[in-house]
């Protein structure tokens, strides 16, 4: 049996990377997935559609709230209901690596509206939909920074710092209608957009490995098991975590 | 489908496997296709737990064991790795409460006996500490295993409701698995723990089933508003049990209805 049988799942930033890593995970555990981005999507859906599995794109800025609010009322009427929102989008594989007093306001500005404003507008958008429903899952994507402090992405650690802190707020404030609110913090994940970034590589990335425990790259097939997870019933009970899929960098 | 969780063929031992959190997750593990051996001391609920999982089709056996005993910890692990040809999964499970909670004036610092405070540190601490070493023994060799230990939110954070045995074996065995996580990679074995929250099982000779005030409270403490069943555990064992958990090692993973949001 499938593990998310005819759930409408809805994973921002899904065009590539580990947000497309998701879509097709959770499609072929039977879910209906509404791939959406600021990118084109088209290519997610004809993958999972070409396994036999049910996806659409629809198109969403997550830092726009009028965008955020379509996105969640287009889903509705066509699905009628919405079982999980995955917060995946983020600015992250064309950030340059640099020291944080290089930083530049409108990039650090650009970051929080996207990592930050985005999930927070996300989550107020789908919580009146699942509190109806007595029922909802809501999956942010936070990052194993947070609790290294890795240096060169302040802006993106800072914000990813956040996602932990609206992960647990937003769990408390939600527990009460059956809503579970959790985080996944993966480490420096080889998705197409840091492979293409050489400020992601080398060096860095490097370091970043010989810190965990499992010393080989991170893919972004590693990060789907946890995820279908806090998708599915499994986690009916487990609500304002953050769980760390890094291969044992940090250890919580 | 996804194969993502299967565990078709993998074989686990389980201590404390009799009743509560240690049948349900040898259950789960069984119900995605594990061949499972349950260990505990209490024979005629372990008689009974195997016989219900291989009535319902899955292969488990049962071997009797007091996890205060070290030696026989090895020896079942071995046993059971023996019999099956290999050990994937070895799950530390087995624990007591032990000791009035600090609310409590005999769970004060200077009421607590160390004949309690020893044996609980022997089941909770020692028993779990020995279990890593058994299944580490037969795990380095194969260069593959899945060890997960049985925490307790109790020991990440304080509360009125715990007493101090218990809190400080959970904490201990929390770091153990940090540590274990750390040496054990290079062998490609995975520790993680779950820490549970409030569930309904019969930890304290089944006080839980006796109190429905307490259960009150204990509920309305976490933001679910209620006590969790021990099958709600089943899920989180296996993705650390599974290939769905292949890069996560030495997390301690609160499963609380969100009581410590960490």
């Amino acid at each position: 049996m499938a593990r998310l049988q005819d759930k409408i799942i809805i994973i921002t930033g899904g065009a590539r990377g580990i947000g497309a890593a998701f879509c097709k995970a959770v499609a072929a555990e039977g879910a209906v997935v509404v791939v959406s981005d600021v990118r084109d999507g088209a290519g997610t859906v004809k993958a999972i559609e070409a396994e036999g599995g049910r996806a659409v794109f629809m198109h969403c800025d997550v830092a726009n709230s009028k965008s955020a609010n379509d996105l969640v009322s287009d889903v509705v009427k066509r699905f009628g209901r919405i079982d999980a929102l995955v917060n995946n989008a983020a600015i992250f594989a064309n950030l340059q690596r640099q020291s944080f007093f290089e930083i530049g306001e409108q990039e650090w500005d650009d970051v929080m509206a996207v990592n930050v404003r985005g999930p927070f507008l996300l989550c107020k958008a789908v919580a009146p939909i699942l509190m109806k429903q007595k029922a909802g899952k809501i999956v942010n994507i936070a990052s194993g920074t947070v609790f290294k402090g890795q240096t060169g992405i302040t802006h993106y650690v800072t914000s990813k710092g956040a996602i932990v802190a609206l992960t647990r707020c937003v769990a408390r404030e939600l527990g009460n209608y059956n809503i579970n609110v959790n985080a996944i913090a993966p480490g420096l994940t080889m998705s197409e957009g840091v492979l293409s970034n050489p400020s992601m590589t080398g060096a860095g990335a490097n370091a970043t490995l010989n810190t965990r425990a499992l010393k080989r790259e991170q893919q972004p097939e590693d990060l789907t098991g946890a995820l279908v997870f806090l998708c599915s019933s499994d986690s009916d009970f487990m609500t304002g975590q953050t769980m760390v899929v890094d291969g044992g960098s940090v250890m919580r | 489908m996804s194969k993502l969780f299967d565990l078709t063929g993998k074989t686990a031992f389980v201590t404390g496997a009799a009743s509560g959190l240690g049948y349900a997750m040898a259950e789960g593990f069984a119900e995605h296709g594990a061949l499972v051996t349950l260990a505990d001391a209490n024979r005629a609920g372990l008689d009974a737990a195997v016989a219900k999982l291989n009535a319902a089709g899955h292969q488990a056996m049962a071997v009797e064991l007091d996890v205060r005993e070290p030696a026989n910890i090895r020896t079942a692990v071995a046993g059971a790795a023996k019999h099956y040809g290999k050990m994937d999964i070895v799950v530390a499970n087995a624990g007591i409460t032990g000791g009035p909670p600090i609310s409590e004036e005999a769970g004060h610092i200077e009421n607590i006996d160390l004949d309690t405070w020893n044996n609980v540190v022997k089941i909770n601490q020692t028993g779990v500490f020995a279990t890593l070493q058994a299944a580490a023994a037969v795990m380095k060799p194969q260069r593959s295993g899945r060890i997960i230990v049985t925490a307790s939110i109790s020991g990440l954070r304080t509360s009125e409701v715990s007493g101090y045995p218990y809190t400080v074996t959970k904490a201990a065995v929390a770091h153990l698995v940090h540590l274990a996580a750390v040496e054990l990679a290079p062998y490609n074995i995975l520790v993680n723990g779950v820490a549970p929250g409030p569930f309904m099982t019969n930890i304290a000779d089944g006080r839980l089933f006796r109190d429905p005030e307490r259960v009150k409270a204990m509920a309305n403490s976490v933001p679910l508003k209620r006590m969790a069943d021990p099958q709600e555990l089943k899920g989180l064992a296996l993705l650390l049990a599974s290939g769905a958990g292949s890069f996560i090692t030495g997390q301690v993973i609160p499963i609380d209805g969100g009581a410590t949001a960490l």
